[in-house]
């Protein structure tokens, strides 16, 4: 149940359902605490202890490991070994058992398919094989027996836990609330997975070329295809084994996919997605096209707590706190204005003018870019333009700043005029442009403004080698799959092939905490299909190409660029 | 058995299976692993050491590493020479550590917190590097750092994603996934003395005693 995360998915069954199940909770809480004469328990103050360590009194719980180390529950809060999910984690060898309630709250056999799950999570020490091959069986947890566990680091038939595990200092009524929680964690499967099918939707929003659209479809379609193929193939001869009919298979279900087309204005989004996901719950968000501001469908997502994977955008949000759900390729334009900075700084720019739109695209890296170099040494004069950008204008605008350096976050077709200018030695050194708001290299400049043209490049260089590119290229074309978008496909393909991965470790858990747990586990697992130098993730991580290169135009080099930074992460 | 030890030993040559060669191998040494299951009793490591990650039991290996010319960034921004560093008389307690790891990194951050002070009296060096540049930035170890009451003797280091790595192989350290990342810490005497290779969680007593024991070993 899930009273505390309470997806408006099941607005009226499900709150329903939820509310009365909490009421039935609390009215158990109350009868017990009346006789100890204390406060109902609540499992949202125990969901607090749970995720951040924060006690009802605002204090961080305080606890011992490894015998003799005093520590807090700012970074020793259950979620962060047992995870959001509560099933767990296997980080370096040391195995995290599952504290979910059906876990917890029944006998612990000896379980094959949960061994299985454990083992296959990846390839591990000896250590951890000798511990999985401990089934440590024990009779279920009580409410007394899960306090001794807590507190004392006893399971019930009195083994000693292992020394990480650490032995907190609960007051009655704290571990009263803990335990509410508890009772409530991953009992019951998340919404978007029934017994034949798990659902998934890709948000396209309105704006998108239609050729771009097709191109992602086809690679969607396609890795669908495959997909249910070889899981038809698998069901119809499970015949590798007794058990593997029962634990492995269990977790095959055919994969289904809608196209969410969005319309109209993005405050309207919000209500759209809501028609969309009563319609067809879905278990999470794959891949994406976006033109303009990715917040809405963001803000949907977390509210929904519903995973978002990988979509394509130069606006997600990167304001912190980061999203739990919200799962990101890249800063986009904001990680460029970093990274640009980071540059600018390095190189002694003396006096930048900037010149962007109101438009977001425009604005937030504008906004980012002055942010990051204040109180630097670079001064920055900036202008917010309107309307079209004739030679006059740029003539008028640098003979008035004097800049020695400019950025402009606009298109190629406001920036062409500039090549209009005759080109003085007056001028500014160096002209930095966004690739992203270009979409291209720009070519067939004259030499002279060429020459000083730098563009933010936040992908891998063309004509590097990423071992993974020519598997998935291949891929495509086997599947005869123009490659007419390589990045947006590539990206899908990726979305899609983690996807695969996680849900194969996570076996028929169907949760969505546990699902982005294993995302952010798999994404270093060489899946890169190469728009990106690299791809990584980690608990909590939700940007996965982290960095982005400066380059100037170079009409003879791979791709007609050349870059002149490293890999800057700023 | 013997399949999945050998591949594991030799992460490369692991990698370039494939995936599906990989997958099938995997599910191959689970199935036979599982069969297995049953007769728990014989439990024989390879190596000889203790289960890890219990505060009891962790390994000691005595080795000499090269420690290789690389110029890393500390937690303030400045560059620092890792081989300067390190080339210090006093003792140096070292760990591959990264600041979103959720089990062990706090955990053994959390030892040597509670170690240095125990060891307040003594000059000891500490260094933790992180395995994750890319996200591992200056600031961030800063904040890492400040968790845990971390002074101007510990040291937290970052850098070049290549530099890095060169560090963790030189360590015998270097893991594909960060996210497989096992709990390891150095100990060294002084400069041009082998490394003691702790593998395994300990508790602050024993890390304490181990810097100890070794500290005062005759030449
Ligand atoms: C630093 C990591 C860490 C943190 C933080 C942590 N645990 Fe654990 N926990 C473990 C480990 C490791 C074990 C396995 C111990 C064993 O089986 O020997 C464990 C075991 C348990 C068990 C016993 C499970 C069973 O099946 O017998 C329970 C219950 C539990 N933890 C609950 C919690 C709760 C609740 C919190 C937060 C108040 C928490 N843990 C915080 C690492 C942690």
């Amino acid at each position: 149940m899930n009273g505390v995360r309470g997806r408006p998915s099941r607005r009226w069954v499900g709150r329903w359902v939820a509310g009365l199940t909490l009421h039935l909770l609390a009215l158990g809480a109350v009868s017990l605490s009346a006789v100890a004469g204390q406060p109902p328990a609540d499992p949202e103050i125990g969901q607090r202890i749970y995720r951040q360590g924060i006690l009802p009194s605002g204090e961080v719980v305080r606890a011992t490991i490894q015998g003799d180390v005093e520590v807090r529950g700012s970074q020793f809060h259950c979620a962060s070994c047992h995870r959001r999910s509560g099933f767990g984690s296997s980080e370096g060898g040391v195995y995290v058992p599952p504290v979910t309630a059906p876990r917890l709250f029944a006998d612990r056999l000896l379980d094959r398919a949960e061994l299985f799950r454990e083992f296959y999570q990846e390839v591990q020490p000896p250590s951890f094989r000798a511990r999985v091959r401990d089934p440590r069986v024990r009779p279920a947890y009580g409410d007394a027996s899960l306090a001794v566990a807590l507190r004392q680091g006893r399971d019930p038939t009195g083994r000693e836990l292992d020394p990480l595990m650490p032995r907190y200092r609960l007051s009655d009524e704290e571990m009263a609330h803990l335990v509410a929680y508890l009772k409530t964690l991953g009992a019951e499967p998340d919404p978007g997975v029934d017994e034949g099918a798990i659902h998934f939707a890709t948000v396209v929003t309105p704006g998108v070329d239609p050729a771009e659209l097709g191109a992602l479809r086809a690679v969607l379609d396609g890795y669908l295809r495959r997909k249910n193929n070889d899981t038809r193939g698998q069901l119809a001869h499970p015949n590798h084994s007794p058990w593997h009919r029962d634990d492995f298979l269990r977790g095959y279900r055919e994969w289904k996919l809608e196209i969410w087309q969005l319309e109209g204005p993005s405050d309207s989004w919000s209500e759209q997605l809501d028609t969309l996901y009563r319609q067809r719950p879905v278990f999470a968000l794959l891949a994406g096209l976006g033109v303009g501001d990715w917040g809405e469908i963001h803000r949907f997502c977390e509210r929904r707590e519903l995973p978002c994977l990988f979509p394509n955008t130069d606006l997600p949000v990167v304001t912190s706190p980061p999203g739990d759900y919200s799962l990101y390729l890249s800063k986009g334009l904001s990680g460029e204005a970093e990274a640009l900075a980071h540059y600018l700084q390095t190189n002694r720019t003396l006096r930048l003018l900037q010149v962007y739109r109101d438009s977001e695209a425009s604005s937030r890296p504008a906004g980012v870019l002055r942010a990051a170099l204040q109180g630097g040494a670079t001064e920055l004069v900036e202008r917010k333009v309107e309307g079209e950008l004739d030679a006059a204008f740029w003539r008028d605008l640098i003979a008035e700043v004097k800049p020695t350096d400019l950025v402009l976050w606009l298109g190629e077709s406001e920036f062409e005029a500039l090549s209009l200018l005759p080109q003085s030695s007056a001028g500014p050194r160096r002209i930095y442009l966004s690739f992203a708001l270009l979409g291209e290299v720009p070519r067939g400049l004259p030499p002279e403004l060429s020459s000083k043209v730098f563009l933010t490049y936040p992908f891998a260089l063309p004509g590097r080698e990423i071992p993974r590119r020519y598997r998935v290229r291949a891929w495509l074309r086997s599947r005869r799959i123009e490659p007419t978008h390589p990045r947006v496909q590539l990206n899908a393909y990726f979305a899609l092939s983690i996807t695969d991965h996680a849900l194969l470790h996570m076996l028929e858990n169907f949760s969505r905490d546990l699902f982005v747990e294993s995302v952010e586990h798999e994404a270093e697992n060489a899946l890169n299909p190469g728009v990106f130098p690299h791809l990584s993730l980690g608990p909590g991580q939700r940007f996965a190409s982290k960095g982005c290169y400066i380059v100037k135009l170079s009409p003879q080099s791979a791709g007609g660029i050349e870059a002149v930074s490293g890999w800057i992460v700023p | 058995m013997w399949l999945f030890t050998r591949f594991t030993s030799q992460p490369g040559r692991w990698r370039r299976l494939g995936a599906p060669v990989r997958a099938g191998a995997l599910l191959l040494c689970t199935l036979a692993f599982l069969a297995a299951v049953p007769s728990q009793h014989q439990h024989h490591h390879h190596q000889q050491q203790h289960p890890m990650g219990s505060g009891e039991h962790y390994s000691r290996v005595r080795t000499s590493y090269r420690v290789p010319d690389v110029t890393l960034v500390d937690r303030t921004g400045a560059t620092v020479s890792l081989r300067k560093l390190l080339e210090v008389d006093e003792p140096v307690l070292l760990q591959f550590i990264f600041t979103t790891c959720t089990t062990i990194c706090p955990a053994m951050s959390a030892t040597f917190a509670a170690a240095r002070q125990e060891l307040a009296g003594d000059r000891v060096r500490m260094i933790s590097i992180t395995i994750d540049p890319h996200h591992d930035t200056p600031e961030r170890l800063q904040d890492y750092a400040s968790r845990y009451g971390a002074g101007p003797g510990w040291f937290f280091l970052t850098g070049e994603l290549d530099d890095i790595q060169t560090v963790q192989k030189a360590f015998d350290a270097f893991w594909v996934n960060k996210m497989q990342h096992q709990p390891r810490t150095y100990l060294r005497r002084s400069s041009g003395e082998p490394w003691l290779r702790l593998s395994g969680l300990l508790s602050s007593a024993q890390l304490v005693a181990e810097q100890e024991h070794q500290e005062h070993q005759a030449e």
